[in-house]
């Protein structure tokens, strides 16, 4: 009886510590979400109204920030927004169907054929990822120069167009499929590029999604690589245009939040749609250790 | 059968190469080439126009004597010091919340990870204006008369890049831990109650230990960020006050793209990268343990 009641108690308080938890994590993810919120504020309020004031606007609100970063810029010799959000679409997306497709080849590759040298290319992709890209940004700097290629689109796509992760991560994953399959396929006369598009691709979704996820992200985010490989106003991607903002125009705050917005707002929403690729992506590499 | 099976793999080899070739053809070209060159720039003392000249280990021996190194060394390591702990502390303290709230909802998953997505340079942006001195913490802290100069005073400079970077990445490493919360089986923490084990003790003597290969991976992940640390203070501090914020990569961006000297930048890079590696040597070989179900 007595034990009973201990137990009871036990669990009621396990439910009031359960509830005060959830209470500081509320907490904790609202101040997380805290400069998200005043970003986007700041983003509309006068000028003047950014600095030393709290999150709410305190003077009339107004899109001339917007304005300026749309139209207004490209007057005074800036990129416009519009202008540098296409450029970092379309080098992101052109890196990520390449990083697809080339490394969905290659990994089948790997996984399901036999030549020489595979054993030996499967351990080399496994040791290219040891390296940091520090190693290779001024010799990847000067194949591009020596390439003429410095100041184009081609600079800033095609030195990411493939991955060793993306190959690597295809590469196990296809080693699951049973050879059955391919060996029907193969036996009725199949291509091996009618198995890769009609087969294996397919069945790879849930990879394709972490890859294409992280390697857009990682493109978008992108800033080093692409202040050395471009400096032709037109083809700048937004990071460098915005990071340009705040280095010249440090008093236009406005212009910077607006700028924020731009950069940050695709890649929220394509995160929030792909969250569960997401966390798959992560818990992946953690668990492997 | 076995035949079949022979005479598949033998079609397979040209079909087989032929598919891997685009991903041979970009890893010699970008990989392969420039791996190399970097090594044999390294030994040279060339300004990318006129020819390049042998110099031997001199572009390392320069670096070694510079004040630079040491003072990016202390910052790296200053860095280091404040965000490996302080992000471990709290990405563990939110994955365990989470673990034990028994509530991974959606919301939790984006308010904590929404730092992570967003590039570098926008939340440059944000935080140089939050933390600025006349920014919102400051105007908050006014309330109890202080102001404090995140980025300028150069004695703290670095440890507040190190706070914004904990707080970017948190969200991730806390999943990390979550997936390793999830991990450990529920009959180790039923037998440790059985022995008597008070929850600081299981914490301590069970959860941690279990959550090695976790801990490791962070850890991993961590030195390769605090060493190859550029975009922040790049954009937030330009290495500044006074050398502050002088890390390596902003270094051999400054040597290579504006001194334009290739060789020098070069060997810099070899030295971070080694740094790097020494880093996570000490990592593996102190931190990783085997752990056994």
């Amino acid at each position: 009886m007595g034990k009973q009641k201990m137990k009871l108690g036990h669990s009621q308080m396990n439910k009031a510590v359960r509830y005060l938890i959830l209470c500081i994590l509320l907490f904790l993810a609202l101040f997380w979400l805290y400069p998200y919120i005043w970003v986007t504020i700041a983003s509309f309020k006068n000028e003047t109204d950014i600095t030393g004031s709290g999150l709410l606007p305190s003077k009339p609100m107004t899109l001339g920030h917007y304005k300026f970063i749309l139209t207004t810029a490209a007057e005074v010799g800036r990129t416009p927004f519009g202008r540098a959000f296409f450029n970092s679409f379309f080098i992101s997306s052109v890196v990520t169907v390449a990083v697809i497709l080339i490394g969905g080849l290659a990994g089948y590759s790997l996984a399901k054929h036999e030549f020489p040298g595979r054993k030996f290319l499967t351990n080399f992709i496994i040791f290219q990822m040891l390296f940091p890209t520090i190693l290779f940004l001024v010799p990847v700097f000067l194949v591009i120069k020596n390439l003429h290629l410095i100041d184009t689109y081609t600079a800033m796509i095609l030195p990411f167009v493939a991955s060793a992760w993306a190959v690597f991560l295809f590469y196990q994953f296809f080693k699951g499929i049973p050879n059955d399959l391919i060996e029907s396929v193969r036996i009725d006369g199949g291509s091996e590029l009618l198995i890769i598009f009609r087969i294996m691709f397919p069945l790879s979704k849930p990879i394709i999604t972490i890859i294409g996820m992280f390697i857009f992200m990682g493109r978008w985010d992108e800033y080093l690589w692409y202040i050395i490989l471009n400096k032709k106003s037109a083809f700048m991607p937004m990071t460098t245009v915005l990071a340009g903002y705040m280095k010249t125009y440090g008093e236009n705050l406005g212009a910077q939040m607006a700028g924020v917005i731009f950069l940050t707002f695709p890649i929220i929403v394509l995160f929030i749609i792909f969250r569960n690729s997401f966390t798959r992506g992560i818990t992946m590499s953690g668990l492997k250790g | 059968m076995d035949k079949l099976k022979f005479g598949n793999k033998f079609k397979g080899s040209k079909a087989g190469l032929a598919l891997i070739a685009p991903y041979l053809v970009f890893t010699i070209v970008f990989w392969c080439i420039p791996f190399i060159w970097s090594f044999v720039l390294a030994l040279q003392k060339w300004n990318m126009m006129s020819p390049a000249k042998f110099v031997g280990l001199n572009n390392f021996i320069k670096i070694f004597s510079d004040k630079l190194f040491y003072i990016s060394l202390r910052n790296t390591f200053q860095f280091i010091g404040v965000f490996i702990p302080l992000g471990v502390a709290i990405s563990l303290l939110i994955a365990w919340m989470i673990y034990k709230a028994q509530r991974a909802s959606s919301f939790f998953l984006i308010s904590f990870l929404l730092p992570y997505v967003t590039a570098g340079v926008a939340y440059a942006v944000i935080f140089s204006r939050l933390f600025a001195h006349d920014g919102v913490v400051n105007v908050f802290l006014r309330g109890i008369n202080l102001n404090i100069p995140f980025f300028t005073d150069p004695r703290i400079a670095m440890s507040s890049i190190a706070v914004l970077v904990v707080w970017k990445v948190m969200g991730y490493y806390a999943l990390i831990f979550y997936a390793g919360l999830q991990a450990i089986p529920q009959s180790i923490y039923d037998a440790a109650l059985i022995d008597g084990a008070s929850g600081t003790q299981t914490f301590f003597k069970v959860t941690v230990p279990m959550l090695n290969a976790s801990f490791v991976t962070i850890l991993i992940f961590a030195i390769g960020l605090s060493v190859n640390i550029f975009t922040e203070p790049f954009l937030i501090t330009e290495g500044g006050p006074f050398f502050a914020t002088h890390t390596f990569v902003f270094w051999t961006y400054k040597t290579t793209f504006e001194l334009f000297r290739a060789g020098q930048g070069s060997a810099l890079a070899i030295v971070t990268a080694a740094i790097s590696f020494g880093l996570v040597f000490v990592v593996r070989k102190f931190v990783e343990r085997e752990v056994q179900l």
